[in-house]
């Protein structure tokens, strides 16, 4: 029997489960993805607490990809996303979801995610920027993170006055023109930083990271990004 | 429960079989709203005395028997069978959004009242709801949230506290 406690965790997502109870996807501190049983939670008041985007202090134990909840409390206010933001947040839950294997350890991502609902909830920041800067991260802490400051050729830095290609799983290459699928070297050093506040390397970063992460996705599209195009369509509310 | 119907009640067990047979077989959606119900048109639908003006979209038809019972809403309902949740591969499409369009469409309310549960999805889904609607109605309002009747504040959760206080009312 595995005993955690005081395990800081972040609500992906949660479903009914037989009568009163409920099962919670979480992205824990220190054991990655895990889905816990919170029995007969659904008829009480604490139960409000278990919801998506939720920040909790929790103990569970179990062995089981499935281990129960014994305690959880809120450690900051619940984010609730309005429009965009709240499709935005449902596009990192589902790619966290999605591509986290279960107990596998991403410290420095749950520490991120909670980053980026933070900035999506106090609406500072722009959108896109904060997507960029997750999913960037996202590949890094899965192991598919791209070096944007070094050419994959030839090992040599990246000149900010020259147009590089992305070769799939190679990285940046050299290229003699500048093609419609080249990168300047100048926005691809702003990514390098994590630097999203220009235009041009939100949308630079949105087409590479979107190639990045088919692979890994598979044919079964996002239904959040579904949601957040729709939203735009629709004309759904910036925060 | 098996093992008691199986030792102490077999008839019970055989009238419980049939009766869950029975409602597999005829219980359907109503073609309007969506509830489940045995016939084509639901009786809620079908019963004139009922205001075409308001329409109250919920979750499930488990709401629908909430809101009855509770009494005080005469107008009309839609059924949505779930709500937004992209993990689990529901969006607009699955929840049928463009059935209940062309419904608001046909009623023509002067109002829509979201009663959607107070959850992160349940909030998503009325907002959506609300862009897909806004064109179509005049009014689109959404249930109030905060402290339960009898309850007392120092009891209640901080989230429920700070919707009380945004949603609070004017009385003088």
């Amino acid at each position: 029997m595995t005993r955690v406690t005081d395990e800081p965790a972040l609500v992906l997502h949660t479903r009914p489960y037989k009568e009163s109870s409920l099962i919670a996807t979480l992205l824990t501190l220190h054991h990655g993805r895990v889905a816990a049983v919170a029995k007969g939670v659904r008829r009480t008041r604490r139960g409000h607490a278990l919801q998506a985007l939720a920040r909790l202090n929790t103990d569970w134990s179990g062995r089981s990809s499935l281990v129960t909840l014994t305690r959880f409390e809120s450690t900051s206010s619940q984010a609730w996303l309005k429009g965009d933001a709240m499709a935005a947040g449902f596009y990192i839950t589902e790619l966290i979801n999605r591509l986290v294997q279960e107990r596998e350890s991403v410290p420095r991502l749950y520490a991120g995610a909670c980053w980026a609902i933070d900035r999506l909830d106090d609406g500072a920041t722009e959108l896109e920027e904060v997507l960029r800067g997750f999913e960037k991260l996202l590949l890094e802490e899965l192991g598919y993170g791209l070096d944007f400051s070094h050419d994959a050729q030839t090992g040599l830095a990246i000149d900010k006055s020259c147009h590089y290609r992305l070769e799939p799983e190679q990285g940046f290459i050299y290229s003699e023109n500048s093609e419609q699928k080249a990168y300047p070297g100048s926005v691809l050093l702003d990514i390098a930083e994590g630097n999203f506040s220009n235009k041009s390397s939100r949308k630079a970063g949105k087409r590479i990271f979107r190639e990045c992460l088919a692979p890994h996705l598979g044919p079964k599209p996002l239904m959040s990004r579904r949601l957040l195009k729709k939203n735009r369509v629709g004309g759904g509310v910036r925060r | 429960m098996a093992l008691h119907l199986l030792q102490r009640n077999r008839e019970g067990a055989t009238a419980l079989a049939h009766a869950l047979t029975q409602a597999v077989e005829e219980v359907g959606h109503c073609r309007q709203c969506r509830n489940l119900s045995e016939a084509d048109v639901c009786r809620l639908c079908s019963d004139e005395r009922r205001e075409n003006s308001v329409v109250c979209i919920v979750e499930s038809p488990a709401d629908i028997i909430a809101i009855e019972q509770a009494g005080g809403f005469k107008g009309r309902y839609y059924v949505l069978h779930g709500h937004l949740s992209p993990i689990d591969g529901i969006g607009p499409e699955e929840l049928g959004l463009d059935q209940l369009e062309a419904r608001i469409i046909q009623l023509q309310p002067a109002e829509v009242i979201l009663a959607t549960n107070p959850t992160v999805e349940g909030e998503a889904t009325a907002h959506y709801v609300t862009q897909l609607l806004k064109p179509h109605v005049a009014l689109v309002t959404r249930i109030a949230h905060g402290v339960p009747l009898g309850g007392e504040l120092e009891y209640i959760d901080g989230g429920t506290i700070v919707h009380a206080l945004q949603g609070r009312r004017v009385i003088s």
